[in-house]
């Protein structure tokens, strides 16, 4: 039993740290790019468009390249390990975050952002009242980002390594069953997963409070 | 979550706000990595191949090592090319593979210190029931591959190739080579994958493929093929485990490796891949063939 319990874990916890860092530093920078101007603008919002439709093994690849003993980076011996599937997860949703923010906050009426700049709000206090204004967009960018890294397996695979009992997570053990042929274990293993993003996503609702 | 963050920051403008932003990110970083103190001493990173993973060798002797040493094992399961290749950019502590010619390279070029023999099989010819290249009846390995693809003139004989650069890989081309034989696409495929998948891929398509009796074995009751060429002496399959060079790589967790090395090739660790037993058959002979040497495989 404990050989399906395992990667659940792996994955609930990688995916939700990864998902946290995201929000940390996608949100910002979606709102900094609603809200502000700056030149390139135009160019910058359409490479992070294009970066949403990085394959999940290609980023994988990068960040095994950057991590790999060879590189400057990799004396840290940071490949194989959970804190590397982190970092690399984050990297694959924070372009997601990012452009669902900046979705989100551009659809809000300008209105709400004139008037709290009326009311003397200082300019932390505006982007929060725009945060609140927009937070079922920003849950919706938050479930997605979730969506995307609990169920990849291309980046896991590459950068963790699969290694039992360590970093395999449930959609590489899905994938290795399924090589072995071992279908059964794979659809139950599917299943647990589904469940999981099920629970997940409930509490989100949750948080987010009753509809307007 | 944004109420917490307008506590910390309420006065502070934007900029400096992201600054703040990303050093809790870097901290964060820091700490995830500071968390993993495992990777330390007692932990041995070993590049092994598809072929031991899917017999399940692997499961028996890393356990008792584990037990004795207090050192855990994690294995990189990739082919034999990608596992040398891992262990070259020096993302293992140690390589476990079945590539002869391969891994002499590995040492002769400094990365690997010597081969070690630790376990040996043979490869196999798996096929159809029906055999409708009657391979068994070649005298042999490279007589069955010549039926094989005269055979697929008038047919739907086919061949699952694992084509993934693994020893497996290597010896199938090699004995393709012998046979003076280039397969052609139309019933060579290349599967891409480990030996379980690609045996898997020969059943479902009753085609013919090489593989090691480890792994037939292990997969035999789940597949409708059966083996229809062997012999023993001349498809020999030998794995080595190869010590990292320390100059090479200072890093890598070399006393660990040595232990493990020790306890492959000590009496205890012999043992249990001598009477490592699937479906009542004995999957590997301990130690090396009398011809553990780079003439094999060698393409």
């Amino acid at each position: 039993m404990t050989d399906l319990i395992q990667p659940l874990a792996v994955s609930l916890s990688v995916s939700i740290s990864a998902t946290i860092l995201c929000a940390l530093v996608g949100i910002p920078l979606g709102f900094n790019l609603s809200i502000h101007e700056f030149k390139g603008k135009k160019l910058f919002i359409t490479v992070i468009n294009t970066l949403l439709a990085m394959p999940t093994v290609v980023v994988g690849l990068l960040v095994y390249m950057a991590l790999s003993q060879r590189s400057p980076l990799g004396g840290a011996g940071l490949l194989y390990t959970i804190p590397a599937m982190i970092i690399g997860q984050f990297i694959l949703a924070l372009p997601l975050m990012t452009a669902l923010t900046h979705s989100a906050v551009s659809a809000l009426d300008p209105a709400a952002r004139e008037t709290a700049i009326t009311l003397g709000a200082a300019p932390l206090r505006v982007k929060l009242t725009l945060a609140m204004e927009a937070r079922f967009g920003l849950m919706a960018a938050v479930a997605a980002c979730f969506g995307r890294l609990i169920a990849e397996v291309g980046l896991s695979m590459i950068v963790g390594g699969n290694i039992a009992g360590y970093t395999r997570t449930m959609t590489t053990a899905i994938a290795m069953e399924t090589s072995k042929g071992r279908f059964d274990t794979a659809l139950i293993l599917g299943g647990m997963l589904m469940g999981m993003a099920l629970a997940v996503n409930a509490i989100l609702q949750i948080l987010q409070g009753k509809d307007r | 979550m944004m109420i917490t963050l307008a506590l910390i920051n309420d006065k502070v403008s934007y900029n400096t706000f992201m600054l703040k932003y990303l050093v809790i990110l870097a901290a964060a970083v820091g700490i995830l990595s500071g968390c993993d103190k495992d990777r330390q001493e007692n932990t041995l990173l070993i590049a092994a191949t598809t072929t031991t993973d899917n017999s399940g060798i692997l499961d028996v002797l890393f356990p008792p090592f584990t037990e004795a040493s207090g050192i855990r094992v994690r294995a990189i399961i990739s082919s034999s090319g990608q596992a040398i290749r891992n262990a070259q950019n020096g993302n293992a502590d140690v390589l476990l593979s079945h590539l002869p010619w391969a891994e002499e390279q590995f040492v002769a070029n400094g990365y690997g210190t010597e081969r070690i023999a630790v376990m040996y099989n043979d490869f196999i010819i798996a096929g159809p029931p029906s055999d409708p290249a009657n391979i068994q009846q070649a005298s042999s390995a490279t007589q069955a591959f010549k039926s094989i693809a005269a055979a697929t003139d008038n047919s739907t004989v086919k061949f699952i190739s694992r084509a993934d650069q693994s020893g497996t890989h290597a010896k199938e081309m090699q004995l393709w080579e012998s046979a003076e034989i280039l397969p052609d696409d139309r019933w060579y495929i290349q599967s891409g994958q480990g030996m379980g998948a690609t045996l898997a891929m020969a059943g479902e398509m009753q085609a013919y493929t090489l593989c090691d009796r480890a792994t037939f074995v292990v997969y035999s009751a789940k597949i409708q093929l059966e083996i229809l060429y062997q012999q023993p002496g001349e498809l020999i399959n030998a794995y080595s485990i190869i010590p990292l060079n320390k100059n090479r790589f200072p890093k890598a967790n070399h006393k660990a490796a040595q232990m493990l090395i020790e306890f492959l090739t000590s009496p205890q660790g012999q043992k249990i891949i001598s009477g490592y037993r699937v479906d009542g058959q004995q999957l590997y002979q301990p130690g090396g063939p009398d011809m553990l040497n780079a003439k094999d495989n060698q393409p």
